[in-house]
């Protein structure tokens, strides 16, 4: 049998594009998600009544070079607007935001920063509302945090500021 | 008109200088915190490659070996080009003065300096690459338009990927 150049090139890329998106098996979260609290500070009217989830995980990398999850990391959360803490992993409801040209910064909420630590091990990672909602957020320990970010789809002023629906942190 | 010409040519070459250039032999190195600056203020760090340019010869071409310092209020660091520096990124927020934004950064070569602003990175109008320096005469690289993009008012305060000094 023989496989032509193209196809033998393609099967590599194919196998190495699985090997690359071995998922992480994540606990299951079986506790009830939990609101964070909305600081008196906040104006009221900056909130749209309605609420998201966002699932607060926490990996690590084992020896093998491969990210695992680590249960049971506490997690402090901290915004300008939100204050909160978890054991993971865990659900947190989060307000919604409005988008209007009245509020400063367009009512852009700031960041909801995770602190983690597990033992010997810790990391941070921030979580960027916008205007669409994305994929995962992960951030590296202290020294070497990976910040990523949706990409922001038009500026449409009903739109009101979304959250990644994953906070992933990376303790090191 | 020739002065308009000739930033234009810096830049553009700086831009292309950006892609390729001389290889790095030295690694990356880690920015020091400045005494006092807050740990709450941190998330993570982001690599900002600094080079350095003669136009002595006629032709604008990337010098390697110099030595260069970068400055600001909340950190510094010493490279010698073409070398990486991993610099801090600071959250922004309104619980932080001036919402966590680090002062800008003087980099100097050889009696050069560039200020170099720092901005909310990630976003598609992010700047770059800086470039430019005169002698005795720190040189100003505008980064910040002030203009509310996207979720930049979230973003975590950073510098450009790759800053360019031009020597005498």
């Amino acid at each position: 049998m023989s496989i032509s150049l193209p196809r033998a090139t393609a099967f590599v890329l194919s196998l190495a594009a699985l090997t690359a998106c071995v998922p992480v098996e994540y606990a299951k979260i079986t506790t009830p998600a939990q609101p964070l609290s909305v600081l008196a500070s906040v104006n009221k009217d900056r909130l749209t009544g309605k609420t998201q989830e966002i699932e607060i995980r926490t990996v690590t990398k084992g020896a093998d070079g491969k990210l695992k999850e680590v249960t049971g990391a506490k997690c402090s959360l901290t915004s300008d607007d939100l204050r909160g803490e978890v054991v993971t992993p865990q659900k947190v409801v989060v307000p919604t935001f409005k988008q209007r040209a009245e509020f400063a910064d367009r009512g852009l909420p700031s960041g909801i920063v995770a602190d983690c630590t597990a033992g010997e091990l810790s990391g941070r990672a921030v979580s960027i509302a916008s205007e669409k909602q994305g994929g995962v957020v992960t951030g590296g320990g202290v020294g070497l945090a990976i910040v990523s970010i949706a990409v922001s789809a038009a500026v449409a002023t009903s739109t009101p500021w979304n959250w990644q629906p994953k906070l992933m942190v990376e303790l090191k | 008109m020739i002065r308009r010409l000739t930033a234009l040519a810096v830049v553009l070459t700086g831009a292309v200088a950006c892609q390729s250039g001389v290889a790095p032999t030295l690694k990356p190195v880690s920015a020091a915190l400045s005494a006092g600056v807050s740990r709450d203020r941190l998330i993570g760090s982001h690599p900002v490659m600094v080079r350095t340019y003669s136009s002595a010869s006629g032709k604008r071409t990337e010098v390697a070996g110099i030595p260069c310092t970068l400055r600001a209020t909340e950190f510094s660091a010493a490279v010698v080009t073409p070398q990486i520096a991993s610099l801090p990124m600071f959250l922004q927020g309104t619980r932080f003065a001036n919402r966590g934004r680090p002062g800008p950064m003087t980099v100097t070569c050889k009696g050069v300096s560039i200020k170099v602003d720092s901005f909310p990175t990630g976003g598609s109008a992010a700047p770059n690459t800086t470039s430019s320096g005169t002698p005795g005469q720190a040189g100003s690289v505008q980064t910040t338009t002030g203009v509310f993009v996207g979720n930049s008012g979230a973003r975590p305060w950073g510098y450009p990927a790759a800053v360019a000094v031009d020597l005498p």
